[in-house]
């Protein structure tokens, strides 16, 4: 029997053998995507209540009692004044919403997630192009963004389906788990069955009052909707009031069935051949390519072909190395020219320099809406993977939708290292 | 850890992030490397952490904290790397084998082979706590404040963690004993 004190020596010992320097090559990889890698937008921005004298301090206590005692709830941000800048004035938010500095004038329609919302000139709405799934958190593409133009203050606004399974009581209670995560006491909101109803268009919903953020989430229809109000800095001068919050939530109009579905991708399909695997629905076949893609023709047997039951779509895959001196947006180019030429008017998708960008795995690549069919592109590794979704019919026959393409796409991983030169018959 | 910079670097600076980056990144490879047990893996477990880490700086509360909260991005993204190393089965890496730094004996060869095909089948997050604890030496306070876990999961982790690689440490002790006694 060894004892504790020798093991321990063994494991450290063990422990100790390999490698002291990190790889300049991974580090210099990482700068490169860093350097056209936005930072995320902070929504919990003042965790830390800036300093108060003591009477200071007494008046938000009364303050937040009085609030609390007219039905209202304390409005933390608005409590908050600059880090570092003189003490706090306390106001509470009265129940009653004053005034609003915005002519709700214009509308936005959510293209995926079922829902209106009135919205002033010069916001600026940034819609969602993949559904939203609980860990994308709270930025696109998976949410609707909604930048309020003179304001530091944006919304972020997402549905989906309630879990087969779930209810919206638990999926509030795991929700609250992941938002509370290294929250201080007292600003997590407290448990879902204690937050507070608020009006959400037609609907009632509750208030999940965070210390400087604000979410408030309704079930209409059998879809879990959530919005939330961030904040980009300290400034409470500058964010939105919880009223005008309010009284942006009252024009909310729900169109739940129109709201997309979000693919549930519980399998995986490993390419055999070209370094890469994706993430694949219950019941989906996969064919991979029984020949190494070489030109631009990406169709099977050049292609691993993966087809999702009870539609007419697939998606095929196809990569390759770049040949040499051929740059990756040269590629696309030619790519772009040899495919589209016998589309339809309207249907070739642009310029690739138009075409708009979502996330491949852990890659940005570039995707191009055609009539029938959906391009998206990415270099990965010195190798062009090429991923086209594909619907063998115009209308009648279900279809995965772009959004659900773009979903899977998400699930990618990439490992061109491995990738065949050739594929054996 | 300078805190000017890395609230310069929460703001944007990337040159601020990039001084971090020089501080930490070997700490961070290290670990890595010996959570995942392959250079490949804990490269691109390495990269994904570093772009991570920029992104959600702005996200960062304490800035003094920024090493531990780095830490924290990196054994997640080796979570990641761990369970995208599962997917490719039909493509899987060959592991190589590191030599020892000094001359030994062909017991603690046999230690070391023993240690790390037993390592190897732990689950990533029981590797991740026994790297923390035994090789940076970090306590379990700490270590379960960082990864954002109770302390009775990371215990439970090191425990189950070290009861495996003991057991098949001195397996294979009794073993080389048992050889001994044959000769």
């Amino acid at each position: 029997m060894t004892d504790d004190r020798s093991f321990e020596r063994a494991a450290r010992s063990w422990l100790e053998i390999g490698p002291t320097d990190a790889p300049e090559r991974a580090i210099e990889a990482a700068f490169l995507e860093i350097d056209t890698t936005p930072q995320e937008r902070d929504w919990h921005v003042p965790w830390r209540l800036p300093k108060m004298n003591p009477p200071a301090r007494a008046l938000v206590g009364v303050a937040a009692v009085v609030a609390l005692l007219l039905g209202g709830v304390v409005l933390l941000p608005a409590l908050t004044g600059p880090i570092g800048g003189p003490s706090g004035t306390p106001t509470a938010s009265p129940s009653a919403s004053p005034a609003s500095r915005f002519s709700l004038k214009a509308s936005f329609t959510s293209r995926l997630m079922g829902y209106s919302i009135k919205i002033a000139d010069g916001w600026v709405a940034e819609p969602a192009t993949i559904p939203w799934d609980t860990a994308t958190d709270n930025d696109p593409p998976g949410v609707d963004s909604i930048t309020m133009t003179g304001t530091d203050s944006s919304l972020g606004i997402a549905s989906q389906p309630i879990p087969a399974g779930s209810t919206y009581e638990q999926f509030l209670g795991r929700f609250h788990q992941n938002t509370i995560a290294g929250v201080p006491a007292g600003c997590d909101g407290g448990d879902p069955s204690t937050w507070k109803p608020v009006q959400i268009g037609p609907e009632t919903g509750v208030l999940q009052q965070l210390c400087n953020a604000t979410i408030a989430f309704a079930d209409v229809g059998g879809r879990i909707y959530r919005f939330a109000w961030g904040n980009e800095t300290f400034n409470a001068d500058q964010h939105i009031t919880e009223a005008e919050f309010k009284d942006l939530l009252k024009t909310v109009t729900f169109a739940p069935s129109s709201g997309v579905v979000p693919l549930v991708l519980t399998g995986t399909f490993a390419s055999p051949s070209y370094g890469y695997s994706i993430g694949i629905g219950d019941g989906w076949t996969t064919t991979p390519a029984t020949k190494a893609w070489v030109g631009y023709t990406n169709i099977e047997p050049f292609v691993d072909d993966i087809k999702a039951p009870g539609t007419d779509s697939t998606i095929s895959v196809g990569s390759q190395a770049l040949p040499a001196g051929t740059t990756f947006d040269a590629w696309v180019a030619a790519y772009h020219a040899k495919t589209s030429g016998d589309v339809p008017a309207g249907c070739d998708g642009g310029d690739p320099s138009t075409w708009g960008t979502t996330p491949i795995g852990p890659e940005t690549g570039h995707y191009a809406l055609l009539c029938n069919a959906v391009d998206a592109l990415v270099e990965v590794g010195g190798r062009v993977y090429v991923f086209t979704l594909g619907n063998a019919t115009i209308g009648g026959t279900p279809h995965l939708s772009t959004p659900q393409f773009l979903q899977t796409l998400t699930t990618v991983t990439f490992d061109p290292a491995v990738a065949v030169p050739s594929i054996a018959p | 850890m300078d805190r000017d910079l890395v609230e310069a670097a929460r703001k944007g600076d990337r040159e601020a992030f990039a001084v971090l980056v020089h501080q930490v990144s070997d700490s961070l490879y290290t670990v890595a490397h010996r959570i995942l047990r392959d250079p490949g893996l804990a490269e691109d477990a390495l990269q994904n952490a570093l772009v991570l880490a920029w992104r959600r700086l702005p996200h960062l509360r304490e800035p003094d904290r920024f090493e531990a909260w780095f830490h924290r991005i990196l054994v997640h993204a080796c979570y990641d790397e761990s369970q995208r190393a599962r997917q490719w089965t039909a493509n899987v890496r060959v592991l190589p084998v590191d030599g020892p730094t000094t001359p030994d004996g062909s017991a603690a060869i046999a230690d070391r082979d023993q240690l790390e095909r037993a390592f190897r089948r732990l689950p990533v997050d029981q590797r991740a706590v026994f790297v923390l604890h035994h090789y940076l030496g970090l306590p379990l306070v700490e270590i379960a404040q960082m990864l954002e876990i109770p302390p009775g999961t990371a215990r439970s982790r090191l425990h189950y963690a070290t009861r495996t690689l003991r057991s098949a440490f001195e397996t294979e002790a009794e073993s080389i004993a048992q050889e001994g006694r044959l000769a």
